[in-house]
Formats: structure tokens, sequence, C-alpha cells
């Protein structure tokens, strides 16, 4: 079959591959009918992630067709639709039968090297590095999908596949971001970063009864995305234009916004001495992560204020301005999306017609563009937001 | 059983860190670089990594011993189940491989007694050694020791204790090899195999195993 390979930063390939087969009981084959590629693919595009192996398959946004089960799975058959969540989580452990899927304590085979980097291990994930389990990716004609009972959502056959795809992990990951918020009435949301996660942030801050969203970002035809489907209620800030930390104190009249999404996660371009500050360091191997998306989301962020990061964090930071969060009693409120938990009511705002996701697709390819896909989504050519392969 | 051998110093703890994160950092430096030096340099982070994270000894000159070293791991994991359904499925010992993979098979001798078999690289016969159980407290503990004058000196104790809040049962595995009346080359090439991070991952798949039915995997999946 043909599956997206990587082999190192920027080298990545379409090849030839044996196709997946069963390997534990829990198992089943879906045959991809659609999949993308996520802004979190570029941290491995780039080589930000280490353990990544040449040859390792990517993708962890797809759906399709279950083609077969193994023996012990019981929620799927053969010709389901499903929609694949990019958490694999057993369903069984405490962890997941409390709803925190992507700290699911027994889906990962490689658990020893986050437990030495992190203390403890998440979940595994496809197509994401071997320390986050080394399973075999969706951007490929088929894929292997472990503990198959407590992972992929069935889907109406009236809905295409645009429409519920991204249920695969970036709309989850918007609404998590906004409901970890506990919005009140009248909360005004600052959003850092509008690709597809803060595109998803956005609506899902709307969705839950957000006053005003505020949308940050530096590219104009992501600004006026958010804008477009903003129902009025969001206001876009260009931040090669202006002063972003004026204009947010203006817009929130001094008060500073009640949440702050940062949707940016650890290759923030930053700007100005810190950003260079950032770029420096991590060219010297003094810091991993650049962060200057999360300072300035601290730094702005209204007293009492919630600061919910839906943007990947692998190691360390620098200048992490703890006395701000501090002083001024804010919430932070991070980590992997529990996917599974999600998906049955946001398909159901799908189904309602609340919202049509693929709003954000600016460029469908065939599975053997893929190539070309990161490139446009990295250098963000042609205007590009968010990219769907089709095998 | 002391855990006393398996207990990092300060100085090694201080290597593993600097290892990680110098490890990372280079890696990440190396995978950024589009010059020649990136390649070598990412190897570099990577290995370091990798040693980092798989907690390696901190080399020292002279290092390697030709001697079996004593292997003494204490380690503890929390699983759903109750201690008598855990200890139940513990107790059949015939049990142990599918989740100890540095064993290979046991063979139930009587009620309290049992063959353990081990392959070895290198080795042609599997190697093979008795041991009893000594204590057992239905639901609480099972403690188990090779006879006095074995080639090969092995005890073990697992305890299942109520985790609190519903949590489940806390497992406490204690595990120790030591080289016995013989000094073969077989005892010195087994407890060479067997060290803490083994030991944890067998405890780790005694959990996924009583919590999911499997043990998850990626061995024989498709790569590029």
């Amino acid at each position: 079959m043909k599956a997206v390979c990587w082999f190192g930063a920027e080298d990545v390939r379409v090849e030839q591959v044996p196709e997946p087969g069963l390997l534990n009981p829990h198992d089943a084959i879906v045959r991809v009918t659609r999949t993308a590629i996520c802004g979190s693919d570029l941290h491995l595009y780039d080589g930000y992630i280490p353990t990544m192996r040449a040859g390792d398959i990517l993708g962890h946004e797809s759906m399709g067709e279950v083609v077969e089960v193994g023996s012990a799975v019981r929620n799927l058959r053969v010709g389901d639709r499903v929609v694949i969540p990019f958490t694999i989580s057993c369903g069984q452990c405490d962890y997941c039968t409390r709803g925190l899927y992507s700290l699911c304590d027994n889906s990962n085979p490689n658990a020893w090297i986050p437990e030495r980097l992190y203390g403890h291990a998440p979940a595994g994930f496809y197509g994401y590095s071997h320390a986050f389990g080394g399973y075999a990716g969706g951007q490929a004609e088929y894929v292997r999908v472990p503990f198959a009972d407590s992972g992929p959502l069935k889907v109406p056959a009236e809905l295409r596949d645009d429409a519920v795809l991204f249920l695969s992990d970036v709309f989850p990951t918007g609404y998590q971001a906004a409901e970890q918020c506990h919005l009140r009435e009248g909360d005004v949301v600052a959003v850092w970063g509008c690709g597809p996660v803060g595109q998803f942030a956005i609506q899902s801050a709307l969705l839950l009864g957000a006053e005003r969203v505020i949308a940050i970002d530096r590219i104009p035809e992501r600004l006026a995305m958010a804008e477009t489907h903003g129902e009025g209620r969001v206001q876009a800030l260009n931040r090669d234009l202006m002063d972003v930390s004026e204009a947010v104190h203006d817009l929130t009249g001094g008060r500073g916004p009640d949440a702050c999404i940062d949707a940016v996660g650890l290759e923030s371009h930053g700007a100005g001495l810190m950003g260079r500050y950032d770029r420096v360091k991590q060219a010297l191997m003094l810091e991993t992560d650049r962060a200057a998306a999360l300072r300035e989301a601290i730094q702005l962020c209204g007293k009492s204020g919630t600061v919910s990061i839906p943007g990947v964090y692998g190691g360390l930071v620098d200048k992490f301005p703890i006395g701000a969060a501090f002083n001024k009693g804010l919430t932070l409120k991070l980590g992997q999306t529990h996917v599974q938990k999600y998906m049955p009511l946001l398909l159901e705002h799908i189904v309602r017609g609340d919202i049509d996701p693929s709003f954000v697709i600016t460029h469908r390819l065939r599975l053997d563009d893929a190539p070309e896909g990161y490139a446009l989504f990295r250098d963000k050519h042609a205007g590009c937001i968010k990219v769907t392969l089709e095998p | 059983m002391t855990p006393a051998a398996d207990r990092p110093s300060a100085a090694g703890a201080r290597y593993h860190w600097g290892a990680l994160v110098g490890g990372g950092l280079l890696a990440v430096a190396g995978l950024r670089s589009r010059a020649a030096l990136g390649v070598p340099l990412a190897t570099a982070g990577a290995a370091l990594l990798y040693r980092g994270a798989r907690k390696s000894p901190v080399p020292t000159p002279g290092m390697r011993p030709r001697v079996a070293a004593p292997v003494d791991v204490k380690t503890s994991v929390t699983v759903r189940g109750s201690p008598a359904a855990l200890y139940a499925r513990w107790r059949d010992f015939r049990n142990l491989p599918q989740f100890m993979r540095h064993l290979h098979g046991i063979e139930p001798l009587g009620p309290d007694s049992y063959r353990f078999e081990a392959r070895l690289p290198g080795f042609d016969a599997p190697f093979r050694w008795n041991a009893d159980v000594v204590e057992d407290k239905p639901g609480q503990c099972i403690r188990w020791s090779t006879p006095p004058d074995s080639a090969l000196m092995q005890r073990g104790m697992v305890t299942f204790t109520p985790a609190p809040g519903g949590r489940g049962t806390e497992v406490h595995l204690c595990i120790a090899y030591r080289p016995g009346s013989a000094t073969a080359t077989a005892v010195t090439r087994l407890l060479g195999t067997v060290n803490a991070q083994v030991i944890k991952e067998e405890l780790r798949r005694f959990k996924q195993w009583m919590e999911t039915g499997e043990v998850p995997t990626i061995e024989g999946q498709p790569s590029g």
C-alpha cells in the first residue's frame, strides 16, 4: 500500500509498504478514505520531536471504513464508517474510565521513554514518534487501530468525510481548550494562533457562550477566516500591524481577557528582542521549545483568568513568567486532548448544523502529493490553512 | 531484600539528567541544522538521549564487569482490580511467562514447587532452576525462593494491597538474582539480561494484561 513516511527533517516521502495486519485481539484495520496533515505534524517535519525513525508512517487525523476486526472487538463491524481519534486508549484503565483518554496507562508500548522524560507516560498516539508509542500513522491506504472498542466513532453515511474528519483531533482539541476555560456570561477570550486548532478554539468559545473572541495572528487569511466565521463576535488582531498588548488592553476595557488560549505551541515565531533570544537559545541547545505566545498570553491575561494551552510543548522553555501567573491568580490548563470524550457531543453539533468543520480546509490533495502538502502548510504558502489527503 | 543496589547515586542521577536534557537539545539542534554537522550532531544527541532515558550506568574507565553482578529490583504499579483477583492470576505461576519475558516457561513440580526456565542468547539448551513458594497469604502476598545450594539464587516477593479511594490494587514486586553455589557462565549471562528496567516492564505488562487482556505492541506493523 501507499503510505506517507518520515525520513528526516523536511524529508517526507510516499512509499510502498506492506499492508497492516491484526497484531492483537482488540485491533481493527481501517481502509482510509480521508486523512489530514496536522499542525503538530509540522513539529515532526521540522525535526523537533526526537525518537522518530526513518520510515515511520505519519498521520493521526484519519477516517475510513472498517475492513477487518480482531477476535475481541465488540463495538465495530466490517463495513462501519469511522473517524479515528488520534489518542490510542485502552478504555479500561483508571484514566480512560474517568474520561482522561489521552492519559491512558496501557496503550503506549514505549511508556518507559516519556517516563524518563516526564515522570509518567501519556497514551500512545498514531504516527507521533516512538516516545509516544511508535504506532504507524493513518496517512496511508490502511491503518491498524489498536483498542478498537474504545476509539473509532461511527459516523452517519449522510455526512461527508470533509464534515466529520476533524473529529479525529483539531475540533476536539479546540473544543477542550475552550471548555476548560469554564466561560461565564460576558467573558472575553483571546486566542493566539489562528491555524486549524485556533479556528476551532474560536468556534468552540462562541458555542460555549463567549461574549467576544480576540483572534491574534500575523497571517491575514487566517485572521480573515476567523472573522468570516465569527458571527460578528470575533475581533482579529494582526500582530504585524499593531501592538497586541495595547490592543488587547483597549478591547477589554483594561481588564484583560478572562481566558487566553495558546494555540501556537513550541514553534512560536516571536518577535523583537525576546523572539531573537529564543531562536539563539534554541540554536545553542539551551532551550527546546520557543514559547513567545504563551508568555504573552500569561502577561495579558486578566486577574483570576485561565490560560488554556492546546499548543504542543515537548521539553523545556525559558523565561516562563511564573510571577505574573502567580500574582494574578491564573489557572493554567494544559494537556493532550481526551478526544473520545468529546467526539459524540461534537458529532451532535455537526449533525444539528451548529458547525461545519470543513470551513478550515484550503487544500484537498491526493495522498501522493503529501510532500507538497507538508511544504505548503509549513510555509503557509498559497493561503494554506488545512490540507486533507485522499488515498 | 534491600533495594539499595537499585538506588541511583547523586552523580548517576546528574549524569542521567544531563544525558537526557543535553541529548534532547543536541538532537533538536542537529535536526534543525541543515549544515553537514547536522546529522552527526543529531545522532550523537539521540544516542545520549537514549542513554539517559535507558538510565544506563554512568560510563567509567575499566567498566564491563566479567563477574555476575547481583540483581536487586524493587518496583510497583497500581492495577484496576481486586487484590484477590490479581493474587489469583499471579499465584498460578504458569501465567508468569505471559508478562515476564525473561522467563520462557514454568512447570509445576508440586503445589508449592516450580521449575523455571530461561532461554539465553548463545546457549542451545534452556537454563532451568527450581523455586518454592515459601510464603503464601491469599489475596495479600506471595514469596518464592530457590532452595539452598542452587547454582542460581532467586528470590521474589509480590504484595497486593488495596489502593485508596477505589483506585485498584497496589502491586509491589521485589526480585533478587544472585550467583549461587556454582559460577556457571549461564548464570552470569542470565544476570546480564535481567535489570531494573526489564522487571519494571514485566510488571507493566502484568497490569496491561490484567486490565485489557492484551499487551500493546507495534511489532509486525509496516514502515517505509
